[in-house]
Formats: structure tokens, sequence, C-alpha cells
């Protein structure tokens, strides 16, 4: 045995792992004023965006809106830093409404850094963990690379893609977590031994190309809103940058390059044995599976403000190096386009999270929690609210307090963590609105009428802000019922086109009172109140049929939500059961019949029977 | 739940007289329960085996039976269930099973074995209800569409509907979740038509409810008409001519007489309404509560009339019904030549008017024709296509029926897709309760398979 340095006090939470489910879990344990140690490689490369340089999007900005209302930092760190802001779906519903930003990378990471930096109670380690500390089925600590030992209560592992990560350009293999970043050794190979399910899952980024040598007078310019909305709840005076990204498409010249080549592409050659994302497939993938289509399109995204490096959206790619290049010159635009790198697929290691609680602790080791791409994730968005949560559950279990678990109903977070423990991945898990079945209730618009109770409970968000979330609910049960009770009269001073005197929310249910007229009726009628509350009030009646709807099928399936099933329960007892049922309710474990029923194999008369069984 | 578990046995044949007999066990350890009772053991799964069977706590010999052995899952339970086959009649099966009782076994409620098959993952639940009614199908033809049911051919209907919400489900979701997308435009008439195909196909099956009703619970055809019309003569000779199944739930009710009636393979309820109060109204009659219930149920009305005393006003009688209706001009034994050739001239193929005499049981057989003919010509009484008898089934697709023509009007309102996209899911989840199937989200991975994702 080698003689261990043991310079470390003990910690309360040890977050290992420096993405962005790392930063967010440290700085959360340490605002809930645990003793926190955050153990990364290099603070450097710490909040770094290793694929595209965006925050939000389609059902991830409804994650960052909600993560924001918890007290996260995302929200704030992309309204502070971003260089583009546009409202997703502003032609449909409000729903699906969802905030999206250009980053400025390099301006992201150290905003985050920085944020870190001055944390109290937060104890930055450079090092790499390479082995865990167990004493009796619960975790103690962990062993970095060089020796260090560092002692702790509870662990959250955050190591990205970074577990037994492997590169593949065309035929070439290269050992590494990011592009020029080492991997992760000796953890999983550990946690394979205590008896964890390991798998393997592949993503890909596309190359990057020089500023300088890109033709933009080829390519349509796509800016932001100009009104741009904040992620968070906290940005009050907002004036962002609108830097445009561009527009351009591949043609069937690319498509023959590319074609010719596939024999040497690792996807096609088996040497690639993990499962990638199809909803974001390398541009190989596309031209095969979709060969019908004479064009892709491209976007083409500044990395940074004045950035020198460009990111190629929609051209993620595992193709040899010169076919990569010789295809990408062929589209317009990119003829005289120079690589900064090769885009590239990465295969890592990634424990399926029926091994996990809704907490996010493991089931067989307590104190020990996973986060983010380890639990088969992608995206910084799906990362960042597990790191949140995780660090949250695993203050309050320190602190002896049940864990905050958020239902499917309540939040994008509690169908996210939902759908990784129940459901059976085999492609990186994504956050999409049609994932949420409550979709109409979940509205990026009002994660903090939904979460304020929650984030008070869970003590990061300042109370100043909860107070101004509760105000806000009030003011739109207040407006709501003003509305409801509320006759127009005729011609009022906004212009209504009403023939007669009539309610206000009728006239907002047949579209003469719309969306353009709440700033007048603010100013009018409730001078008083946020804007954001007669907002919500306005949409709660708009789409009051549709909400009511959804409400009564919340309640119709709680009772099953809410029928626990007790943690050891002896699925072998009860004979009748599906052999499929059993196994796959044997594996789970799931915590409620809700969650049981959501699993793929179990039947509704499993459920039935179970539901028997259990009363 | 214990209650329900444990190896079971029964009688599968119906019990009393006949040939052969077939005693069922089936459970975790059927087995075991017979092999004390058996000198030959079956020597592997299916092989029928010829054997005798004994009581072996005391060695008496009880009969040679053939014992078949189907090991789990490949049986009809999903268990391990074992098969003898003992000669019919009171006595031996009833000796089996009381020696089965004492070695383990104990006797199967009603319905568990197909309870077991349904909990076992055998059958799903349309099929479970088709067993029911293949068991208790009192005519060939409701046997025929039961089985149809149990081929799990309605799942199969269901599954075609299905995968059209399904296709409409993926266009409104690509529209959302991947508008980021320079994907391809969605057209909207695509949406609307698979729709429509949902609708149209809903519309089908609801439609054959009453069909599968007809052949499943019988034709309900009232008999009206005048006291002393001829109505209680005019069911006897019918009755005298066909074989009577169930005569009748007698006592409960004075209202009517319900006979049941086996007609070329199709269950006919007629329904004597004598005892109702007196009228010359046949519009006031109606008026009474139990028969107009009666009335409303119907699926065809016979209308006795006295020829030539009452005229057949038959475009009247015909507008004043939904149901199809057939006049009947009673008596005509009684008639003078002429009248009686007047009679006949109503009697045209394209009249709903027959001419018989009840009492001299002179043309009931054309009677009976001509209402089976009614009855095809109203009702697709066609056995090979998917039919709905269950109600629960016409609830769950009147349910699917409802969502989806709000999506319609959503979808012609021009509202935003998310709200489309609930009426969409409340119809399949209706649907998917029809067959008792998990609704997961299979909408992504259709998009997956259908559209290039990914900029």
């Amino acid at each position: 045995m080698f003689h261990v340095k043991h310079p470390f006090e003990e910690f309360d939470v040890i977050v290992v792992g420096g993405g962005h489910a790392g930063v967010e879990a440290a700085l959360a344990a340490a605002r809930l004023r645990k003793k926190t140690a955050f153990v990364t490689l290099s603070l450097k490369s710490v909040a770094r965006m290793s694929c595209n340089p965006s925050i939000g999007g389609l059902a991830k900005g409804h994650l960052v809106r909600e993560l924001d209302a918890l007290g996260g930092e995302m929200g704030r760190a992309i309204d502070r830093t971003g260089i583009q802001f546009k409202m997703l779906n502003r032609s449909k519903g409000r729903a699906v409404w969802s905030p999206r930003a250009q980053a400025d990378k390099r301006r992201y990471a150290e905003y985050m850094q920085q944020t870190l930096l001055h944390a109290a109670n937060l104890h930055i380690i450079e090092g790499e963990g390479t082995r865990l500390i167990f004493s009796q089925a619960s975790v103690r600590g962990i062993y970095l690379k060089d020796g260090r030992l560092v002692p702790g209560k509870t662990v959250i592992l955050t190591n990205g893609t970074f577990l037994n990560g492997l590169i593949h350009i065309g035929p070439v293999q290269i050992s590494a977590g990011r592009y020029g970043e080492r991997p992760s050794v000796g953890l999983s190979d550990q946690l394979k031994a205590e008896g964890f399910v390991v798998k393997r899952l592949k993503t890909g980024t596309p190359s990057r190309v020089t500023y300088r040598s890109i033709d933009f007078s080829r390519m349509s310019p796509q800016y932001g809103d100009p009104n741009p909305e904040p992620f968070s709840y906290t940005t009050i005076s907002f004036h962002p940058k609108d830097i445009p990204c561009y527009l351009t498409y591949t043609h069937e010249q690319t498509h023959e390059i590319m074609r010719s080549a596939l024999h040497r592409s690792p996807l096609y050659t088996g040497d690639i044995q993990g499962t990638g994302p199809r909803y974001c497939p390398s541009i190989e993938d596309k031209i095969v599976r979709f060969h019908e289509k004479p064009s892709h399109p491209l976007f083409l995204e500044p990395e940074w403000e004045g950035s020198e490096q460009w990111y190629i959206n929609g051209f993620s790619s595992s193709l040899p190096i010169d076919i990569q290049f010789k295809a990408l010159r062929t589209v317009p635009g990119l003829e005289k386009a120079e690589f900064i790198k090769p885009g590239y697929a990465i295969e890592y290691d990634y424990f399926p999270s029926y091994q996990l609680r809704h907490s996010l602790e493991t089931k067989d080791i307590s104190g020990l929690y996973f986060a983010g791409q380890i639990n088969g994730t992608s995206g910084y968005e799906e990362a960042a609210v597990q790191g949140f949560m995780a660090a949250v559950n695993a203050c309050r279990a320190l602190d002896g307090q049940d864990p905050i678990i958020f239902s499917r109903s309540e939040a994008y977070i509690g169908v996210l963590i939902d759908d990784l423990i129940t459901k059976e991945t085999d492609e990186p898990y994504r956050m999409f609105t049609s994932l949420a079945e409550y979709r109409l209730i979940l509205r990026a618009d009002n994660a903090d009428h939904r979460l304020y109770r929650a984030s008070d409970k869970i003590g990061i968000q300042s109370q100043q802000m909860i107070r101004r979330f509760k105000n806000s609910v009030q003011e739109r049960d207040y407006i709501k019922h003003f509305f409801k009770t509320t006759s127009c009269p005729k011609g009022t001073p906004w212009g209504l086109s009403a023939l007669r005197s009539e309610r206000y929310d009728q006239l907002i249910k047949k579209h003469i009172l719309r969306q353009e007229h709440l700033p007048d009726i603010h100013r009018k009628l409730f001078p008083e109140v946020q804007s954001h509350s007669l907002d919500q009030a306005f949409i709660e009646i708009l789409y009051e049929g549709y909400i009511h709807r959804q409400e009564q099928m919340v309640k119709k399936m709680s009772l099953l939500e809410e029928k626990q099933i007790p943690e050891h329960f002896n699925y072998d007892t009860v004979k009748s059961l599906s052999n499929e049922g059993r196994e796959k309710l044997k594996r789970y474990r799931p915590e409620t019949l809700g969650q049981a029923g959501r699993i793929r194999g179990v039947s509704p008369s499993d459920i039935q029977i179970l539901l028997i069984y259990l009363t | 739940m214990a209650g329900y578990e444990g190896t079971i046995a029964a009688l599968s044949t119906p019990e009393g007289v006949g040939g052969i007999a077939v005693v069922r066990v089936s459970g975790p350890d059927a087995l075991h329960v017979i092999k004390p009772c058996i000198s030959r053991i079956p020597p592997e799964p299916l092989r029928a085996t010829f054997t005798s069977f004994t009581n072996p706590e005391d060695g008496h010999f009880i009969d040679d039976v053939v014992v078949t052995y189907f090991k789990s899952p490949r049986s009809y339970t999903g268990e391990d269930l074992v098969e003898i086959s003992c000669h019919g009649g009171r006595i031996i099966p009833a000796l089996i099973l009381d020696v089965l009782y004492t070695q383990g076994a104990r006797p199967a409620l009603p319905g568990e074995f197909t309870r077991r098959a349904f909990i076992n993952g055998k059958m799903d639940l349309t099929q479970a209800e088709a067993v029911a009614d293949v068991i208790h199908a009192e005519t060939e033809k409701s046997l025929k569409s039961a089985r149809v049911l149990l081929h799990g051919r309605l799942s199969r209907e269901l599954e075609e509907i299905r995968h059209h919400l399904m296709e409409a489900a993926s266009l409104l979701e690509i529209g959302l979740d991947f508008s980021d997308q320079d994907i391809e435009t969605i057209n909207p008439e695509e949406i609307r038509d698979r729709i429509e195909r949902g609708l149209a196909h809903i519309g089908d099956l609801m439609a054959s409810y009453q069909t599968g009703r007809i052949l499943h619970d019988g034709a309900r055809i009232p008999i009206v008409g005048k006291p002393n019309a001829g109505k209680s003569s005019l069911l006897n000779a019918i009755l005298k001519e066909e074989r009577v199944i169930t005569s009748d739930i007698p006592g409960t009710t004075r209202d009517y007489i319900e006979e049941r009636i086996n007609h070329s393979g199709y269950l006919l309820r007629l329904y004597d309404t004598a005892g109702l109060r007196d009228s010359r109204d046949f519009i006031e009659l109606a008026g009474l509560e139990k028969t107009k219930k009666l009335m409303k149920d119907a699926d065809l009305m016979v209308m006795i009339t006295e020829f030539p005393d009452e005229v057949p006003d038959i475009a009247g009688f015909l507008d004043s019904q939904e149901i199809p209706g057939l006049i009947v001009l009673n008596k005509i034994d009684r008639l003078p030549e002429e009248d009686v050739r007047k009679a006949l001239s109503y009697t045209k193929p394209d009249q709903p008017v027959v001419a018989v005499s009840a009492k001299k049981d002179i043309h009931i057989s054309v009677l009976m024709d001509r209402i089976l003919d009614l009855l095809k010509a109203h009702y697709i009484l066609n056995t090979e296509s998917v039919m709905i008898s269950h109600l629960r089934h016409q609830n769950q697709l009147k349910a699917a029926q409802k969502a989806l023509l709000r999506a319609q009007e959503a979808l012609k309102a021009g509202l935003s897709p998310e709200f489309i996209a609930v009426d969409i899911r409340e119809a399949m989840i209706a649907l998917d309760d029809i067959t008792g199937k998990t609704t997961s989200v299979e909408v992504l991975n259709h998009i997956f398979s259908r559209f290039c994702i990914g900029k």
C-alpha cells in the first residue's frame, strides 16, 4: 500500500466533476451552508460548453426557468453573458414557448468560475477522483489520483463524458474526456466491481472553422428577438447583445463525398458500440437514413463574441478528417473553410438510472449521488438540474429531511428524473415538451408560480424573490377573480371591439381581449401589480378549458402516484404477476405504483394486482 | 388476493350426460396434484397419455382417462395445466374432482381459468371478454362474432385507428419539439386526414355495436297490436315452428312476455305485449312507460292488424318508426276469398306486409323469413367483420370519438398544436383502455423514424 496523504478535514458534500451538473451541485450545497468540496481536473475548464454554444431551447428553456426559480445559477449566468436571445415557438401557444440564447462560451465559463471562487463554504480541489471509499454500503470519501484522500459524508458524481471516454475520428481512436482533455479511468471500473451496471453511450460534436474563412454573404443571417426576455426571474434590467448566426445548406455533392467514404466511418465499421442520439444524428447518419433529402441545413454559430472559432450546427461527424474537410468545402459560404477542430464522436460510460432513487441517490450505496451525463442524459440544462437536485437532496439527507421530489405534473425536472429512473434509455436522454403529459400546466412562463413553495422549502432562493413569487400568485388569483366577475363596459379606453358590455373572461375566451391589450389594461386597471401576474391570469383564463382538463387528469392519476411500494417489497410473493412485469419491477424497484405503471413491460393487470396486494 | 392463488380444478365441459367430460387442473402444483392418481405419468408436455385414474387414498379405480400436460407458459392459462378427459355423466367427473380436491387443488371460481389467462398475458381484455362470449353464445352467429374478437381482430382494428392517431400526434409534436430545425413544412391536411380516418373507423365500430348486440344478445322484436288481434297466437305459432331456446323469464313482470328463438342461426327475442291496457290508439299504448322502453330498445317492430277491419296505413306506420317495421295481416283464414286476394296484394316483396293465419299456421315461415330479411337489410349482420358487443367498448369508443371531434374543432379554429395533441392523446388513452394496453409515449419514436431531426 502506498502512503496516503490526508490533507483535508471531512466534508459534508463532495462534488466530483466540473461540468454543468457539478457547478450547480457545488453552488447549491455551498449555499445550503454545507462544507463542500468541488473536485475538478482543472478550474480553467469548469463550466465549459463542450458542444453547441447555446443555453435553453425547446423544453430545455423550461428546465432553466425552473432551475432559476429554485435558486440555480444557470439562468443568471446566461442572462449576463449571452449574445443573442430568442423565444422559440412564439407562433404557437404559450405552453411551448421556450427561451433560448446563444452563449459566449468563454464569458459563461468565466462567470461560473468566478461565482465558484467567491462562494462561501466551497473548497475547490484540482485533481482527479479515481477511487471512492465505502464503508458498509455508505460512501465515505474519495481518493484522488495523486494519492490525496478527500473524506466526506456524501459524494455527488458528475463526471460527464469523461468516464472511460473514447473519441473517434474516422479510424483514429483517442482516449479522452473531451477534445484535448484526459478521460477519467478507474471510477467506473470500481463501481462496476461494486455491482453497478455500466453501459456505453455515444454522442458527437461537429467541426469548428475559422471566422475569417467563412463567406457570410452566401448565407442568411439569423437574429434574436427585438425585445428579448431574460431567463432569470432575478434579472431586472435586460439589454443583451444580438449577434447573428448564419444559415446555409449542404447539397448533393456534399452528400456524395460523404457517401463514398462511409466505409471509413466508425459508425458503420462497427468500431463504435454505444448508441447515439436520434435527435442529434451525425451528418452521415442523416445522409444514409434520409437519402431522399437533397440537402440539410447547417447553422453557423460563433463560440463567443468576436470568436475566431465558429461552430457548425448540423455537421456532427466521425468521418476521417480529410473527408469532413472536402465535404464541408462544397457548402455555399464554406468553400474556403479552414478547420480548427474536426467533428468527432465520443463514447463514454454511463450508469442506467434505474439504479437511482428519485432523489438521485444510488439505491445501493447511501450518500452516493449521480447527476448529469453519467445518468445517460445529454445537454447542459438536463445536467444542471440534476446536479442541483442531487445536491439539494444530499444536503437534506444530511439534515435528516425528506428529499425534494417533483411529480410529473409539477415540473419538467420531475418528468426528467422520473423518465430517467423509470424508462430504459438506449440513447442519450434529452428533454422534449412531448414527454410532459401535463405540458399545458408546465409552462416556462409560470415556473415561479409552480415552484415557489418548493423553492422556499429548499432554502437557496432569496426570501425577497420568494415573496415576489408569492405576491405574484396572489395578484394572479385576484385578477382572475376580477376578470370572472366583472363586466367590461362597452367602448373601453383600450379600444376593445366588443359590441356590448361583457365579462372580461368571456372577452378573453372569444379572443376579443388579446395579448396586445394587456399593457393598456395593466396601466389602467392594475397599475400596482407585476405585469407578469396579469399575463399569467390572462393565459390561465384563455386556456382554462384545457388547463382544467389536464388538472382533472392529474387528480385521476394521483391515486396511483401516491400509492407507495415498500422499499424491499418482495415481488416473488406475488405469484400472479407476469414474468416480464416481475423481472422489470425487481430491476427498477419503483417507489410508487404510478412509477411502476410507466415501466415498459409492466402491464395494467400487473398494476391492478399490485394495487390489490398493497391495499 | 390470497383467494386467487393456488392450483385450481374444475369441470370444463357442461355438467350432465355426455360421452366425454374434461376436467382441468391449473396452477403451479397441477402435475403434483394428479401424479399420485394416475398409473402413467405423461412423459412430456402435449402428449396425450392413456392411463387409469384411481383414488390414492383407498386405491379404488375410478375411470380410464386420457391425461395431457401443458407446461407453463404454453397453456391456456399460462400456468402448468393438466387436462383429464374422462367418461361423461354426473358421477365420474365429480369423483375425479373430489380426489383432486383432497390432493391439494381447490375448486375454481367462475371464470378463473380465463382470469388467469388474462393475468398471465395469454390474452388481452377484449379476448378475455370474447371467451366469455363464446361460452355464453346462444347461437351459431353470435358464436362466430365472438370468435372474431377472440382472434384479436378487435385489437388489430383498434391498432389501426391508433396508428392514424400516432401519425397525427407525430406531425403535431414535430411542429412543437423540432420547430427550431429546418424540417419540411408539415401539411395540416395530413393531420386533418388522419383524424378523419380515425373518426371514420371509430364510427364504423360504434355503428357495429347495434349489430354486435343483435348477434350477441339477440334482436329485440316486440309484437304490438290491438287485443285479440292475435299476438299471442302468433307467438305460439312461431314457437311451434322453431326450436325454443329459453322459455322466458317468468313472473317478474307481467307487462310483456319474452320468448327467445333461434331462426337460421340468429337469436330473435319476441315480445308479446299482451296485458297492456286496451286502447284503440297505438300511440297511446306506446305512452306507457314499460312499453316505451321496450319500443325504444327494439330492433324491429311487428304490428298485427285485423284485416280488413283495419286497413293498414303502411306509409304512416313506417314514418313513425326509426327502426324497421313489419305489418302482419292476421286471420286470413277467416276472410272471404276476395278479401284474401286484397290482403295478398299488399304483401309484395317491396312492402313490409305479410298476410298470415296464426291459428291455421298459414305463412308463418314466410313471416319469419321476412323478419330476417328486414333485419339483414337494416343491419349489417356480417359475422366476419369486427363488431362491438360490449357496452364498455362502446363507451370507450364514444370517449375517443368525443376527443377527436374536439381535436377536429380545435384544428379548424387554428389552435396551436399542443392543444390538439391533448385531444389526440385522450383519444389514444380511451382506445388503449379497451385492450388494457399501457399507453406509453411512442410518439417520439415515431417522429425519429419518419423525420430527419438534428441540425
